[in-house]
């Protein structure tokens, strides 16, 4: 084989344009920097060994993308090892009170929540509300149907909603 | 604020903790080394070498390995009966004894006009591969020009060699980094050095006064290594 077969060069390419999108949304699906780090790592490793065919596709970024999501959602043994969830945190209600009970609910207790969630809504969260995907192209990376992808998100919202409510009602009941 | 909002906010939010997309690209051929075995080849014979990388390298297959790419590993290598394709410890350099030629190197110059190695003999001559897309050559280059600048009065020349890279983007480089060497346009991955494959970039290779291949660094090596390679050579006369 000569050095006129390397492709490296186009995918050296690719992944220095593509790789900051690709951390972020693993970062996004994990809740975890050290999971997304190695989630990406173990994905690029994939990308490079089938550059070619990444490469023929209508648009690798969004096959690699999927790659990314897929690799996630089938991760189960690291992640059950590694990622301890807090279903709950104290922490949120120890917090000194502020005067108005919704604003207790930041950003941080959002991300909090969203890691209490089964791994294919939060996907279909942060491919919606992150990636800004439409419904039917959520349903493309999942491979699943788009009324299977709007259950997850009809299910992850009401989740999240019901965590909030729960939240406020409880800051509400501390402050009497 | 409703749900969707805050999630938006919150994604948003935690952007800024997703892991150095740099560091990940440096370190990824890191990882690849560590679940891939290089496997050695005997008489630079073809083989199919995993990915291989050191230092941050990109690294592709490769077919066969260089015929003696060797120096510090190359009492590694005999002692495993091998003749050859271990790559080079940074900073070391392949006995003369073990030395072969590095060919009818030369190409076409970014600036205009064409480099020949052979107007180079009896200098050591650092050849760099490097290309503007390749994050750790964007760190040695400049590197290598302050090396070039300290000891080109010492009989030292250095060449660069943009690899498979587009001309615009090197000269831009080249011109904002103020690189001083000349840098040979290799956009076929043509330009080799007699029979050393251009498997990944970095790649940094030491030709001695006779025109002999000395050592051969795949990846980032350290400036102080590179001095210290032309140190060793500038003693052997």
């Amino acid at each position: 084989m000569s050095v006129g077969e390397i492709s490296d060069g186009d995918f050296a390419e690719f992944a220095a344009r593509e790789l900051g999108g690709l951390v972020r949304l693993a970062m996004m699906l994990t809740g975890d920097r050290e999971l997304a780090r190695d989630l990406v790592q173990d994905v690029m490793l994939k990308v490079q060994s089938r550059w070619s065919r990444v490469a023929a596709a209508d648009s690798p970024e969004r096959y690699v993308k999927t790659m990314v999501v897929n690799a996630h959602l089938s991760w189960r043994r690291r992640w059950s090892v590694r990622h301890m969830v807090v279903a709950y945190s104290e922490q949120m209600l120890d917090a000194p009170t502020p005067d108005h009970a919704a604003s207790i609910v930041d950003h941080d207790d959002i991300w909090q929540r969203l890691a209490t969630l089964p791994r294919q809504q939060r996907a279909v969260l942060v491919l919606r509300y992150y990636e800004r995907l439409t419904d039917t192209e959520i349903a493309e990376v999942l491979g699943c149907a788009v009324g299977t992808v709007r259950g997850y998100a009809s299910r992850a919202l009401a989740s999240l909603r019901l965590g909030l409510a729960t939240e406020v009602d409880l800051a509400k009941e501390e402050r009497r | 604020m409703n749900v969707e909002e805050l999630l938006v906010d919150t994604f948003a939010a935690h952007e800024q903790a997703a892991p150095d997309p740099v560091a990940l690209l440096r370190d990824l051929p890191k990882r690849r080394r560590r679940r891939s075995r290089m496997r050695m080849t005997v008489s630079g014979t073809v083989a199919a070498i995993a990915v291989v990388a050191l230092g941050g390298t990109w690294v592709a297959r490769i077919g066969h390995t260089p015929p003696h790419v060797t120096a510090g590993a190359a009492a590694r290598s005999a002692s495993q009966g091998a003749t050859g394709g271990a790559l080079a410890a940074q900073g070391a350099v392949i006995s003369e004894a073990d030395r072969s030629g590095a060919g009818d190197f030369g190409g076409p110059l970014l600036g205009g006009g064409r480099y020949n190695l052979a107007d180079d003999l009896g200098k050591i001559v650092v050849v760099d591969y490097w290309a503007s897309w390749c994050k750790p050559c964007q760190v040695q280059l400049p590197q290598l020009d302050s090396v070039y600048r300290d000891y080109r009065s010492y009989g030292v020349d250095v060449v660069g060699v943009d690899f498979k890279d587009q001309r615009g983007s090197a000269q831009t480089f080249a011109t904002e980094n103020d690189i001083s060497f000349p840098i040979v346009v290799d956009q076929g991955g043509e330009a080799l050095l007699g029979q050393l494959p251009v498997a990944g970039i970095p790649l940094t290779v030491l030709v001695d006064q006779q025109g002999r291949i000395a050592a051969v660094y795949s990846g980032e090596v350290a400036p102080s290594d590179i001095t210290g390679a032309i140190t060793t050579l500038l003693s052997e006369g």
